[in-house]
């Protein structure tokens, strides 16, 4: 299903195609999650939550029978824990404090309320039913068009507006653009609000130990130095006295990367308590009450020459955030990606630009997988098509004529971002004879006119920005700028390595991919690494998995702390092999003179054991490195994905008949784990396109909470996915490596959308809203149906 | 979502189960296969004080089989219709039925019995018991008593049957050879509930004919509906003569809907039903060709 593999140069190094080492104790059901930790005089913990969007706390009323300790409000934690505030350095930009637990206001259903406390889950939830919460209903903002109105009613009462922040830009001259363009398009985008969905929900467990004086918080989380520091902050603690675990997790995909009331909460209680306790999300909370996504809306308005060179682009951009902004990434963190990404891989030097980030009765929104792309790529991939059509042009053709060029990088874009590497093009072309453009053009073609069916085929293309240093996210208004990762290698006496990572694999493989760094370096098999993550206790100072940035910065640092430990080894058998370190090299376990060899467990045993076998060489066998990379703009990703689709014009369902992706991420480590990244991703991507939504009522009740209504994508709604890879090393990493967790899930909105619009072209039909369900598409089509008739009907 | 308490009983024959529910009241609950009843009482809309397992009861699981047709036990689970593992007395429609009951593991355990005193119009076999007529049997300390599928289903998840009642099996007449049916399920995904159910029997004259159809609709109102008026436009007609859009004017009246409705999900919805209902009798006609 794949095409251009290369050849590893190391056996189990840089390019191996290593079977996932997880998945053995995965797959035997031997892994260690939040829900299978054991403690003794562990008791549970089940919350309290508003079940009304938007209201008045005027009472809450805790049983007289309740245990001491058993039962928590807002008027226990006050004393005990700060609320969280994510600021920002965006002008204008307005923070929103986000409860422990709600006090005074609830602002969307699910807000954690109160925390009960029982031997069982189920007890837990006996004891938070008996809890009474009075709640003076105010009117909710839901959509956009009610958080914008004039009179609306205020998500945080003392904003003038329900405006988290607006940013704007204008570069170039666009109504010079306007003026040039041959045609000029202006369309309407809505991707509507997607819950995240881990397999596994969140999770926690707060337990302090009096002897050590150490608070232990076990959490799913993406980033566990992050939840280390800000819950000390918040606690105010020093954090040396608390320790973080993120034990294994089941995936995550940026729902588990902001800091959470519940971890806060449950932190805090546990100070006071002589026993752990543990909070397990259900299903229901992890669909109200985890961080949720997309949400966008888009007006964009595009200019291109007669040749179809596209001249410069016009994008009006809301982003519902839902009710606060969640820490460190801010309720601006789409609408400020989305931006920079709506110039897309283009050649484009005009564009004008508005964001506005809006408050509502709704869950905080938080990064998932693409982090305001997906809807981007929507928008102005679906622009690039209309633009084409109306220009009579090959949609994909469009796209070969504006990419920037292999001979122009690194290219600055438009919005400022600096792409490092690629041939945007050539993705293109080989997704077009992947995905058979002209056999599928054929067969649409001669699909009868009386048919029920049509067929289309659409593309949509993407540069993913990852494993962004400090600038980026300065440039974007962060109060924490992100861009280290350190890594600590040790070589133990009997020549196994431990390698200690803060970034938290939650199901990417980088026990895998990391022991492949060590291997790559060492001629190890990875069996030989054990790989350590997501323990502070364990690890060196981290900041987390997310941001495609995994692979780039904690390999980046794995690859240091090997070279320099590599090093060490090195010289430490130069002394025992009576060789100049110039002539040893690392080959299959051992140090390999001209002479003579020695083998990993020889050198440490005589090294560790008796250290006055190597004279002049300083003590210790590991190395610890930490990784910033020298350019920071990050390394760009990018993809061109085909889709063909059958529209059914009877119920407007839409079904893919093939799927094509050329991606390039530049060094790939492990082909296997990246293909897995790509169809995990791309499966995200179908389900942002046609099946999955968060539906909210005028009063702001979540009513697609459970399965029943929220769709995923299953086995039968994702197609076996043809795969190219290109190759383009990145400048700017190790390696020549560039993340690619998020990418499969960033343009399958765009791809669909196209094929969509492109099977109903005839009837004037486009795609415009996310997901594009039956009933969207059947209603377009007879829209566009009943628009095109009185007008047939004059001309006759 | 963890159930609140209850007790559990696993009686091992139906005088026993029945003397159960009698003695417990409205606090019991019957659970067979439980893939409604447990997501229910996870979320606690249901807290029952009692669950009355019955699968342990052999005759439950029991089928008979005679000239005029079958009593498949209340606990039949979906998978054995799907699989033909009881005799199928409707020439492959029970068969065809269940295999379309959410996913695999859904039809191990859920039951023919459980379904229908579930009552949600959505599912498949209040729609198809419905058009075939079928009837329960119904056991209490009162005695058996035969309960019609369509007097039983009253509305959404409610029922003819009294608390202390339990189906104990499921009477559906053998189709004559010279009746055809055709189904047509809609629904975003496979395994999902359906948005339309339809079923359509008729006789079968080796034309194009629609000859005397009977239509039921799921999915669409509190319980499976009958389309009465429906039936009698398309009556008589070629199949290949009827198109969807000419049924929704005429299943909107069986409905008791607007077919004028300017809501885009009310008229979308009656659209779906109109061309669920139309592929349905097609599939009869297809059926029919294919011989």
């Amino acid at each position: 299903m794949t095409t251009g593999d290369s050849t590893p140069a190391r056996r189990y190094g840089i390019g191996a195609r290593t079977p996932r080492r997880e998945d053995a104790r995965h797959l035997a059901g031997r892994g260690s999650f939040v829900s299978d930790v054991k403690l003794s005089g562990l008791r549970e913990v089940a919350f309290v939550r508003s079940v009304v969007a938007h209201g008045r706390i005027t009472a809450v009323s805790v049983p007289d029978d309740a245990e001491p300790g058993s039962v928590w409000t807002a008027a226990d934690l006050a004393q005990l824990a700060e609320p969280l505030t994510a600021t920002s350095t965006l002008a204008g930009f307005r923070a929103a404090p986000l409860p422990n637990l709600a006090a005074d206001k609830v602002r969307y259903v699910g807000e954690p309320i109160a925390v009960a406390i029982a031997g069982t889950r189920a007890e837990a939830e006996d004891l938070a039913a008996r809890i009474t919460v009075d709640i003076t209903p105010l009117p909710a903002v839901v959509g956009f068009s009610d958080a914008l109105a004039h009179n609306a009613p205020k998500v945080h009462n003392d904003w003038p507006d329900n405006i988290f922040a607006t940013t704007s830009g204008d570069v170039g001259d666009v109504d010079a653009a306007a003026r040039e363009a041959a045609v000029s398009v202006t369309r309407e985008y809505t991707m509507n609000r997607q819950a995240v969905v881990p397999l596994e929900g969140r999770g926690v467990i707060a337990h302090y130990d009096r002897s050590a004086d150490r608070l232990s918080v076990w959490s799913s989380t993406q980033t566990p130095h992050m939840i280390r520091e800000m819950i000390a902050i918040l606690l105010g603690i020093e954090a040396r006295r608390v320790r973080v675990i993120a034990p294994d997790m089941g995936g995550a995909f940026g729902s588990k990367c902001s800091l959470y009331p519940e971890e806060v909460a449950l932190a805090a209680i546990a100070m006071k308590l002589d026993h752990p306790i543990r909070w397990v999300e259900d299903r229901w909370e992890g669909m109200v009450a985890s961080t949720q996504a997309r949400d966008h809306h888009y007006l964009v308005t595009a200019h291109a020459a007669a040749d179809g060179t596209l001249l410069g682009v016009e994008a009006d951009i809301l982003v519902n955030g839902g009710a606060y902004s969640v820490y460190p990434w801010t309720a601006t963190m789409d609408a400020t990606m989305a931006a920079a990404m709506i110039p897309g891989p283009y050649r484009v030097r005009n564009y004008r630009f508005r964001t506005r980030s809006v408050a509502a009765n709704k869950a905080p929104s938080g990064p998932y997988r693409g982090v305001g792309r997906p809807g981007a790529c929507f928008a102005i991939e679906r622009t690039i098509d209309e633009l084409a059509h109306e220009l009579g042009l090959e949609p994909y053709e469009m796209r070969l004529k504006n990419m920037v060029r292999p001979d122009e990088m690194p290219y600055t874009s438009v919005a400022g971002k600096v792409y490092d590497s690629g041939d945007y093009p050539e993705a293109v072309r080989q997704a077009a004879v992947l995905i058979g453009h002209d056999t599928w053009r054929k067969r649409q073609r001669g699909v009868p006119t009386d048919s029920r069916h049509r067929i289309g085929i659409g593309y949509g293309s993407c540069t993913e920005q990852t494993a962004h240093g400090c600038v980026e996210w300065a440039t974007r208004g962060l109060a924490i700028t992100i861009g280290t990762e350190g890594a600590r290698l040790e070589m133990d006496a009997t020549g196994g390595f431990t390698l200690s990572v803060g970034i938290k694999s939650h199901g990417q493989g980088s026990e895998t991919t990391l022991a492949q760094v060590v291997s790559e370096v060492f001629d190890v098999e990875p069996e030989h690494v054990t790989v350590i993550h997501g323990d502070t206790a364990l690890t060196p100072r981290s900041e987390g998995t997310f941001a495609s940035r995994s692979m780039v910065m904690a390999g980046g640092a794995s690859y240091g702390a090997a070279r320099q430990l590599a090093q060490k080894v090195k010289r430490i058998a130069s002394v025992l092999l009576d060789e100049p370190v110039e002539d040893l090299r690392l080959r299959d376990h051992a140090v390999v003179g001209r002479a003579g060899s020695l083998g990993y467990r020889e050198l440490a045993k005589e090294f560790l054991f008796t250290p006055d076998h190597v004279p002049g060489i300083e003590g210790g066998l590991e190395a610890t490195y930490y990784y910033r990379p020298a350019v920071e703009t990050g390394a760009f990703s990018y993809a061109t994905h085909a889709a063909v689709v059958d529209v059914d014009l009877d119920t407007g369902g839409v079904t893919l008949l093939d799927y094509a992706v050329v991606e390039d991420c530049g060094t790939v480590v492990n082909p296997l784990i990246v293909e897995g990244q790509i169809v995990g991703g791309v499966a995200q991507g179908i389900g942002s396109a046609l099946l999955e939504e968060l539906v909210y009522g005028d009063d702001g009740q979540p009513k697609s909470s459970s399965f029943l209504d929220y769709l995923l994508p299953g086995t039968t709604e994702i197609p076996e996915l043809k795969i190219g890879h290109l190759r383009t090393a990145s400048p700017n990493t190790v390696f020549g490596m560039k993340g690619t967790g998020e990418s499969g899930a960033i343009m399958p909105p765009a791809a669909i959308g196209n094929a969509v619009t492109d099977a109903l072209r005839e009837f004037g039909a486009q795609a415009n809203e996310t997901p594009m369900t039956p009933q969207r598409v059947w209603t377009a089509l007879r829209d566009a149906q009943d628009a095109m008739a009185p007008i047939a009907e004059t001309v006759s | 979502m963890k159930p609140a308490a209850f007790d559990y009983h696993r009686p091992a024959g139906t005088a026993e189960a029945v003397r159960l529910l009698s003695d417990l009241g409205d606090d019991a609950k019957v659970i067979a296969g439980g893939q409604s009843l447990l997501p229910i009482m996870n979320m606690r809309l249901a807290e029952p004080a009692h669950l009355v397992d019955v699968t342990g009861i052999a005759e439950l699981r029991q089928t008979t089989v005679d000239a005029s047709g079958a009593r498949y036990g209340a606990t039949t689970t979906h998978m054995r219709f799907e699989y033909q593992l009881v005799p199928d007395v409707t020439g492959g429609l029970l068969s065809r039925m269940a295999a379309g009951i959410g996913y695999q593991a859904i039809r191990n355990r859920g039951t023919v019995g459980g379904s229908l005193a579930h009552s949600d119009p959505s599912a498949e076999w209040p729609t198809v018991m419905a058009a075939l007529d079928a009837a329960v049997h119904v056991l209490s300390v009162r005695g058996m008593r035969r309960v019609p599928v369509r007097d039983l289903l009253l509305g959404f998840f409610s029922t003819a049957l009294e608390p202390d009642e339990l189906i104990v099996d499921v009477e559906v007449g053998r189709l004559p050879a010279s009746t055809r049916w055709g189904v047509c399920k809609t629904a975003r995904k496979p395994g999902e509930f359906a948005e339309s159910l339809a079923v359509a029997l008729m006789e079968h004259d080796a034309t194009p004919r629609i000859r005397q159809p009977r239509l039921w609709l799921g999915a669409a109102a509190d319980t499976p509906v009958r389309l009465a008026g429906t039936e009698r436009l398309v009556e008589g007609h070629d199949v290949d003569a009827v198109t969807a859009d000419d049924l929704v004017v005429p299943i909107a009246a069986d409905l008791g809907a607007d077919p004028g409705a300017g809501d885009p999900a009310a008229r979308y919805v009656l659209h779906l039903h109109a061309v669920t209902v139309h592929r349905a009798l097609r599939a009869v006609h297809e059926e029919v060709s294919d011989e």
